[in-house]
């Protein structure tokens, strides 16, 4: 296989968390000051957790940089035990839905499809067993109706659980959400909580940055709080609601940094 | 019916209708991404900044293709970095581009006392295309159309999701500039047809009157290049039949199809309610 960007298929090292920073800091071109300032923090594989705070902290930023989409200034940013952007097939990333040129003629089944892409890579063409991996995974957003839909026929929340359905089709390890309850409707809600869920139990992680701020304690094993580009504490900040100044708040509110074993 | 088929009696006929359809058809199908990517203020900029290469072909006694092929890639490759920099708005860069490189084109043509020539470079001359410039216009055709199926599934998902395609390891930016380079070889080949001028027409509007027509990726490729094709031929008879500039009646035609397909497009948007 002629895979994307030279990279291989490397194999996750064993015991290795599915997402660990170690003091990561990121910057934009051109921006002066730091979006991430040095971020740690460790996602053991399986567990789902929540980047939460306000615009401009750095949620999106983090996770952009897991996904290998923003090279980072300084720090160790890995995952499963290989430097980020290493694994492309590994990480699923749902951009936020203004990312994506909705008006482009493509169907749902098709963009679900490209989720198969980076097992495919150059000169192979998607075969029986990629579109039907698509189809089972469009049918378990619930989508199947409008598989043969232009894209930007689709509802907000029925194009988020399109992005949902790629990742599945993709068979990623760790899934990076970018506000995926964005302006979406009960339904596509339900079916992102009950996915995750489900995904759970078959040993996937999932960061998600988030707004919905509401049922935070008993979906997620993490609440992660990001203030100014810095984590804070999550489950002191996030369910109680009450913000830390970030500059006077006690270093000990960041996350343990503990050791890993190769 | 001899009306239409008396001119393709001539052999000069028959070269010219062959070098138009693969022209057209290589123009519209790579027209269609840029269409959908918004490029085709980069087309129109790609076409004229080759003048100065072909003036300096014609002086160096080479071959026409030559200069153009090198020029326009240059220019692809130029448009690439300059719009990776993001130092100065991509729009405004390929205006210093284009229009200082139309104007040293011109200025070299100044020197020279016969127009005739450079008058076929700026408005095309598609009657006077010899037997090796259509083995050229043909490998170019081969060129682009194989790449865009060789590489279709990249260049539609870096046209509508650079970022997944990004995260899976394919570069965004690099398929853009194997996309500019298609465009350069396309805009050389089209220049024969309707010159320097002219050749942005071919590759906008047959894929923004099939646009019109269809949303999905492959049908609108074909439904251009029916669109060039037609007008090709068409504009090839008036030319003949009313003895007019043959690029200019192929661009009309196309832009007759255009207004039709969005007249088309406007009547089925007033019967289908909209859902």
């Amino acid at each position: 296989m002629l895979s994307y960007g030279g990279r291989r298929c490397i194999t996750a090292i064993p015991s290795a968390p599915a997402l660990e920073a170690r003091c990561v800091s990121a910057r934009y071109d051109g921006a002066d000051q730091l979006a991430l300032d040095c971020v740690s923090l460790i996602v053991q594989p399986g567990q789902r957790v929540a980047l939460v705070g306000p615009n401009g902290a750095g949620k999106s930023t983090l996770l952009k940089a897991a996904a290998g989409l923003l090279k980072i200034v300084s720090g160790m940013l890995s995952v499963y035990g290989n430097a980020a952007a290493a694994s492309d097939h590994r990480v699923a990333y749902l951009a936020q839905r203004g990312e994506i040129d909705w008006r482009f003629p493509v169907t749902l089944r098709k963009l679900v499809l490209t989720g198969r892409y980076a097992h495919l890579g150059w000169l192979r063409r998607p075969r029986p067993d990629d579109w039907a991996a698509a189809d089972a995974a469009i049918a378990r957003m619930g989508l199947s109706d409008l598989a043969e839909r232009q894209i930007g026929e689709l509802s907000g929340g029925q194009q988020q659980r399109a992005l949902l359905a790629r990742a599945l089709a993709q068979d990623a390890d760790l899934l990076l959400l970018d506000e995926p309850l964005n302006a979406v409707d009960a339904a596509t809600r339900d079916i992102v909580a009950h996915t995750l869920h489900d995904l759970q139990s078959l040993g996937k992680t999932a960061v998600i940055a988030t707004h919905d701020v509401d049922h935070l304690a008993h979906e997620y094993d993490h609440v992660l709080h990001l203030v100014d580009g810095r984590v804070l504490d999550g489950r002191q900040g996030a369910v109680g609601g009450d913000m830390e100044d970030p500059c006077t708040a006690p270093t000990s509110y960041r996350m343990p940094v503990t050791t890993i074993h190769p | 019916m001899s009306w239409l088929i008396d001119p393709f009696r001539y052999s000069f006929m028959q070269t010219a209708a062959l070098a138009g359809v693969l022209v057209g058809v290589t123009c519209a199908t790579l027209g269609v991404y840029v269409v959908l990517r918004r490029m085709a203020f980069i087309g129109d900029a790609l076409s004229h900044t080759i003048l100065p290469g072909l003036v300096i072909a014609y002086f160096q006694q080479a071959n026409l293709f030559v200069g153009a092929i090198g020029a326009g890639v240059l220019t692809a490759l130029g448009i690439g970095w300059l719009s990776r920099r993001r130092e100065i708005r991509e729009d405004t860069a390929i205006g210093i581009l284009f229009t200082g490189m139309f104007a040293l084109g011109i200025l070299m043509i100044s020197t020279v006392r016969s127009f005739k020539d450079f008058t076929h470079m700026l408005f095309g001359y598609i009657l006077g295309v010899t037997s090796d410039q259509l083995v050229i216009i043909a490998v170019i055709a081969a060129i682009v159309i194989g790449a865009l199926l060789i590489l279709h599934k990249e260049l539609e998902l870096t046209s509508f999701d650079p970022t997944h395609a990004q995260v899976i390891g394919l570069s965004a930016d690099r398929m853009r500039l194997v996309l500019l380079v298609l465009m350069a070889l396309a805009v050389v080949s089209a220049i024969q047809a309707v010159g320097v001028v002219l050749t942005s027409a071919l590759l906008v509007v047959p894929a923004a009157a099939a646009s019109m027509l269809t949303n999905r990726l492959p049908r609108m490729m074909v439904l251009a290049s029916g669109v060039s094709v037609f007008s090709t031929i068409a504009g090839l008879l008036l030319s003949y039949h009313f003895d007019v500039s043959s690029g200019a009646a192929i661009v009309l035609t196309c832009i007759a199809c255009f207004l039709a397909a969005w007249a088309v497009a406007a009547m089925q948007r007033r019967l289908k309610p909209v859902h």
